[in-house]
């Protein structure tokens, strides 16, 4: 019979998992579908339990002047409804549209990123914000950038002794605005067929000075547009959605499953992007109207 | 005169219960000492069992019985060929628990009995099973093929039917054609996916030895037949409810199961009560699926497009096991012709075993698919001929004075030649046209262009063949001391709202409200004469059996008023649950009139006491009852179809591609459809547009996969996509009400109907949005992004840069 | 095992459960309050949704064991004795409901629907509010109509922010 653990600190928790192997639960909403998916009802050979969700100092939300901190426990309700800067829009869009209410209301950021799928609609987003990941054990804490922290398919640089404390996301630059844009078989509830994340900061002239693009669902990990973002410095951002050019997309690998075939993904990453540049291009305007 | 409920949206009379949480669900029902079953299932698609090892299981705490072929007994048998036709040249059915092979992924190998279902799925896991895993062959064309691999190893080519029909002469009609169309068209396998699984409860009371069966069916009669005679008990001792049922449209109809079988098995071994609730993977692995056929149609035509001829081939994907015969097949043959005139037609298909999950009806049941044939090579004839998609459609209508139109030669479901009852198909056809905006459709085509869109006009013009025989019953009793309706019938309901539209039925009649009507289905101790829910055939056959017993109470209880009150039946009339004299109010009401033909010597109620200040009920010497009469005011009649009733409607809609993504937007759609007279039209929207939603999942969304070994790649709703409320489009009905001549009541059925037509018309509209870039034609249901993608040379594209 | 204590529809319960009991499974076996139902193990289909602490989720995906202390209502504490909450009366009025089996969850994901948005609903948001809910036999038309009607009459009625 598996144990279930609950403490309500994190040094007992990190005790926890030093001690055994367990399944960490957090908001439940991504352990209990794989658990059904698998076997279904539970598995008296599996991991024990440890249930981080009554540790409050993994709740909070803090904001410095150079970067914000989420806590491991921050949830996709929370994110869609804190007052953050324009550059978080596209995480905030991205908390609107997964899984629906229920599950935003317990599912966690962090357990996204943990999880790892492909298809994690957060993942983008935070690697346009240039998002670090802070870990814990009994041994001390660390912080990995996030594109180091996701290793390969449901693979993370995690310890088995140690927590995800919380993400840590630099302020962005000044007048940096984000957007985030995705791609299913259907509109909700569904894991993506493509989908993209960008921040974009521009000066009073309207020339970029700041952009980060990444994109998720077409390869392993979700991956940064390098070449695409120093295309698009020292342009003006009108001109953005003219700038794109199929080489930037080389990173990607998409490949085809039962959602679509690699050749759709590929190009359905380019017509988002497109789309996302068309709005985050037309959003002064917007803001000034 | 009392108010006539026929035709009034009627609120229903169960929802209080189930808006509150009160449903009584299978599982919902408390047992004391309860166990739970739970199933080790196949996990192969063809492979021979070579061990299996139980020992474990069956030492682990809690269990309380492991179960294989081995230790069932006589059940150890195959279960049932429902419907037997002389056309199946192979007919196989599955055995309760599998011995010495398995064909599906998800078959029944071993069950489990425990203290609690978490415990039985842990004993379930310790049962150690060597297979031998053979070759296969999945899909449907590959199966079909030469040399493929066999699901029955006696069964050769996988064919397990092939039927050829005739009607008229189409080698004839071909001979003497100006132009012939000839398209292939494939229609993927879906899943009903009710919201309830399946679940089955059952209990032996060893002292009186009846045994108590809750199953979640739409057939509870024929499955206490079968649960009698398998165990060789009285069938009165037998009883099967199917209490509240979450949804089955179809899936819940298929009879036997093997959780149905051996659930109940379990209950009289064990002794104790025994409930199994099916999952969400086993409704995707072990309840019935349908749809994967290919048929390749060709018209022969005027050249001013009047059909004369036509020609179909198909497959039928009939999956591991052929339980149902060749309805599915049969029924998609048959309806091939559509709303069409067609004089000469032939229909040949092939029946084909696939190592998936054997294939049983699902709402629409062929008839999507034959509907996706039709109406996609019409348009194709249309395009060829340089004609409007319209005006060929009516060059071919029948008419309303050509009813009723005999196919002689082609025989439907019901074994009797297809026959269509009565419509008005050019009339539907004008008012999908006008309710679409057809004389705005270039307008609005250069406003989606403006906005980098492309719009098309869909179009589906459907026939339904509905309310097939055999026969129900009803069952009509006024109770004596509340003047209540009670009624009955046979078959059950999955949340159709049958009790209401039941009770207006009866209400009528008796002149009662029809909340004071109390109905009562899907219990075989209430009423147990009957066949099952299926083929939109409630309403048209229990509705019109109900209405006969309910008709005949209303001569009996003005017989009795008129004796009571001393005068003549012609001044009785029935209103607000009394009998009066019209135009007075002298009056009884139905507690009396049932208390007063119930001659009983003492009163214990008002209705009893009331009731003696009147005249006596029955004018007649001799004894207290007289001879050849029955007690009270109780009638049972039945109602027998002389042949199926035709329904119909035509689709449209207008629907608009983003040439970019490939993504699929509906931005309008017409429903007009026609099912006779209405006894609720509230009801009927929603039969309609909850079968439209359905028919939206086969056009976009919903297509059960399986990789080349046969496991199931989209087994659970994170996979397979249902529309949410997000993906339904706002939908116009117009309702068309044409009598049916077969029946009193002038009704057909409608349960079907919003399914049928909606594949073929969404896809007809994205190949007409996308005609200006070339893409082709759309002969595939469903069609997804990605198809979108390539028939725009998308992939091409890709692979060039 | 570990003891469970909350609140459910105003009365305080406990009981010792194994550690992996979900929350459906607490409501529905121990407490024998069975209008939450379970339709898909995979947190698609909202059938099981309940409010836990003001805020609406899928029982199916959470344990007993982490709604220690918490205040739960299920489908059965939202009627008044014999009077139906007016989100339930909307949906019976507006035949929002064929089966039955979605409902429960459909009139749970409403009312938290409407107490979040603060009043009366358009179809827009309605539709896009509901992603968390599967019906398998209405096609949402006239779920969607109940749940304007009954948010207007909860606006009316001074029960958007009472509950």
């Amino acid at each position: 019979m598996a144990a279930y653990f609950r403490p309500t600190t994190l040094e007992e928790a990190l005790a926890v998992r030093a001690a055994q192997p367990v399944t960490v639960l957090a908001g439940g909403t991504d352990v209990y579908p794989i658990r059904a998916n698998k076997v279904g009802w539970g598995d008296m050979h599996r991991d024990d339990v440890l249930d981080i969700s009554a540790i409050a100092e993994l709740k909070e939300i803090e904001q410095t002047a150079d970067r914000l901190r989420f806590g491991a426990l921050t949830t996709w309700s929370q994110m869609r409804r804190a007052d953050l800067p324009e550059a978080f829009a596209g995480y905030q869009a991205a908390s609107r549209d997964v899984g629906g209410v229920q599950v935003q209301n317990r599912g966690t950021l962090v357990g996204n990123i943990c999880t790892a799928s492909p298809a994690g609609d957060g993942i983008p987003c935070l690697l346009s914000l240039d998002a670090e990941i802070e870990l814990a054990s009994a041994r001390g804490r660390r912080t990995v950038p996030i594109q180091d922290f996701i290793t390969g398919y449901r693979q993370t640089v995690c310890g088995h002794d140690e927590l995800v404390t919380a993400i840590l996301i630099p302020r962005p630059p000044a007048g940096a605005v984000g957007d985030f844009l995705k791609l299913g078989a259907r509109r909700y509830l569904v894991i993506s067929i493509a989908m993209v994340a960008a921040v974009i900061a521009a000066d009073d002239t309207g020339v970029i000075h700041h952009a980060s693009v990444a994109v998720g669902a077409c390869s392993e990990v979700a991956k940064r547009l390098h070449d695409l973002e120093a295309a698009l410095l020292g342009q003006p951002l009108a001109s953005a959605p003219d700038l794109i050019e199929h080489a930037h997309f080389a990173a990607l690998k998409p490949i085809g499953d039962l959602r679509a075939s690699g050749h759709y993904r590929d190009s359905a990453a380019r017509d988002l992007v497109r789309d996302l540049f068309v709005r985050l291009s037309a959003e002064p305007k917007r803001r000034a109207a | 005169m009392a108010t006539r409920t026929f035709g009034e949206p009627v609120q229903r009379n169960i929802d209080d219960r189930l808006l509150t949480g009160q449903g009584h669900y299978i599982d919902d029902i408390d047992l004391p000492s309860v166990a739970h079953a739970a199933f080790l299932r196949s996990p192969f698609a063809r492979a021979k069992i070579t061990s299996i090892d139980v020992s474990a299981a069956r030492a682990h705490p809690g269990v309380l019985g492991v179960f294989t072929c081995d230790n069932i007994g006589h059940i150890d048998q195959d279960l049932p060929l429902l419907i037997p036709h002389p056309c199946l040249v192979g007919p196989r059915t599955q055995r309760p628990l599998a011995r010495g092979d398995v064909y599906y992924v998800g078959q029944t190998v071993a069950m489990v009995v425990a203290v609690d279902r978490y415990t039985a799925e842990d004993a379930v896991r310790l049962i150690e099973v060597d297979y031998d895993p053979l070759p296969v062959s999945v899909e449907l064309e590959d199966a079909a093929a030469d040399g493929a691999n066999l699901v029955h190893e006696d069964v050769a080519g996988n064919v397990a039917a092939h039927f050829v029909q005739n009607s008229g002469d189409a080698a004839a009609a071909f001979a003497r054609a100006d132009h012939v169309t000839k398209i292939t068209v494939r229609v993927e396998r879906s899943t009903a996916a009710p919201m309830e699984g399946r679940a089955v409860c059952a209990r032996w009371d060893r002292i009186t030895e009846q045994l108590m069966v809750w199953d979640s069916t739409q057939a509870p009669i024929s499955v206490r037949g079968g649960l009698a005679s398998l165990f060789d008990i009285d069938e009165d001792r037998v009883r099967v409810v199917a209490p509240d049922v979450g949804g089955g449209f179809g899936q819940k109809v298929l009879f036997f199961y093997p959780e149905e079988v051996l659930v109940p098995m379990a209950a009289i071994q064990l002794d104790r009560p025994v409930k199994w609730i099916e999952d969400r993977t086993e409704n995707f692995i072990g309840s019935t699926q349908e749809r994967t056929q290919v048929h390749t149609i060709e018209l022969a035509a005027t050249k001013d497009g009047e059909v004369l001829g036509l020609r179909d081939f198909f497959l039928h994907d009939t999956g591991s096991f052929i339980p149902y015969g060749i309805a599915i097949a049969q029924v998609a043959s048959t309806s091939i012709a559509g709303p069409y005139r067609i004089p000469n037609i032939e229909v040949e298909f092939k029946a084909i075993y696939t190592p998936t999950v054997p294939v049983t009806p699902y709402r629409g049941c062929g008839r999507p698919q034959a509907c996706f044939a039709i109406e996609r090579a019409m348009d194709k004839l249309a395009e060829e001929l340089g004609l409007d998609r319209f005006e060929v459609r009516r060059r071919n209508f029948i008419a309303p004075d050509q009813f009723p139109w005999k196919r002689e030669g082609l025989l439907f479901a019901d074994g009797l030649a297809v026959c269509y009852d009565s419509g008005e198909y050019d009339t539907a056809l004008s008012k999908a046209a006008e309710a679409i905006g057809l004389d705005r459709l270039d307008e609005m085509k250069a406003d989606a262009r403006a906005r980098g869109k492309y719009l098309g006009l869909g179009l589906g013009f459907y026939v339904e063949g509905t309310g097939l025989g055999p026969y129900e019953g009803g069952h009509v009793r006024i109770h004596p001391i509340t003047g209540k309706i009670y009624v009955n019938t046979g078959l059950s309901t999955q949340g159709q709202g049958h009790d209401t539209v039941f009770a207006q039925i009866a209400a009528d009649q008796l002149g009662v409200d029809p909340s004071d009507v109390i109905v009562v289905e899907g219990d075989t101790g209430a009423f147990d004469w009957g066949v099952a829910t299926f083929a939109s055939r409630a309403a048209v056959v229990s509705g019109n059996a109900i209405h006969k017993a309910a008709s005949k109470a209303r001569e009996m209880v003005i017989e009795a008023a008129a004796n009571m009150l001393e005068a003549a039946p012609g001044d009785i009339e029935l209103a607000e649950g009394k009998a009066r004299i019209s135009g007075s109010d002298r009056a009884v009401t139905l507690a009396e009139v049932a208390t007063a033909t119930n001659p009983l010597r003492y009163a214990f109620n008002k209705a009893a006491q009331s009731a003696t200040q009147f005249a006596p009920a029955s004018k007649h010497d001799g004894p207290p009852l007289a001879d050849g009469k029955a007690p009270g005011i109780e009638v049972t009649d039945y109602y027998s179809p002389p042949y199926s009733t035709w329904a119909y409607g035509c689709h449209a809609a207008l629907v608009e591609v983003d040439p970019a993504l490939c993504t699929v937007d509906i931005r309008q759609y017409v429903c007009v459809h026609d099912c006779g007279n209405m006894i609720n039209p509230m009801i009927v929207e929603g039969q309609v547009i909850g079968g439209m939603a359905q028919g939206l999942g086969g056009a976009l969304y919903e297509k059960v996969q399986y990789d080349q070994d046969g496991n199931p790649r989209n087994a659970g709703f994170m996979d397979f996509l249902m529309p949410y409320a997000t993906e339904m489009p706002k939908v116009d009905i117009v309702h068309m009400e044409t009598p049916s001549p077969l029946n009193p009541l002038g009704i057909k059925g409608v349960g079907e109907a919003g399914t049928i037509a909606v594949p073929a018309t969404i896809i007809s509209g994205i190949e007409d949005a996308l005609k200006p870039l070339g893409a082709g034609h759309f002969h595939e249901a469903p069609v997804f992004p990605h198809m979108i993608f390539e028939k725009l040379g998308g992939a091409d594209q890709a692979k060039a840069s | 095992m570990p003891k469970v204590s909350m609140t459910v529809n105003g009365q305080a319960v406990s009981a010792d459960v194994e550690a992996r009991t979900l929350l459906v499974d607490f409501i529905r076996e121990q407490l024998r309050l069975t209008g939450t139902h379970v339709g898909c193990d995979t947190s698609q289909c909202g059938a099981c949704v309940v409010h836990v602490d003001g805020r609406a989720l899928k029982s199916c995906t959470t344990l007993a064991a982490q709604c220690e202390g918490a205040s739960v209502t299920t489908i059965e504490g939202l009627a008044k004795g014999d009077d139906l909450h007016p989100m339930q009366e909307a949906f019976r009025e507006n035949h929002g409901l064929q089966c039955g089996f979605c409902t429960p969850g459909m009139i749970m994901s409403a009312v938290d629907m409407v107490k979040r948005h603060g009043g009366k609903l358009d179809e827009q948001t309605i539709r896009h509010e509901l992603e968390g809910n599967l019906c398998r036999c209405t096609g949402y038309h006239n779920i969607v109509k109940a749940i304007a009607a009954g948010s207007e009459a909860m606006t009316s009625s001074g029960r958007v922010a009472a509950e």
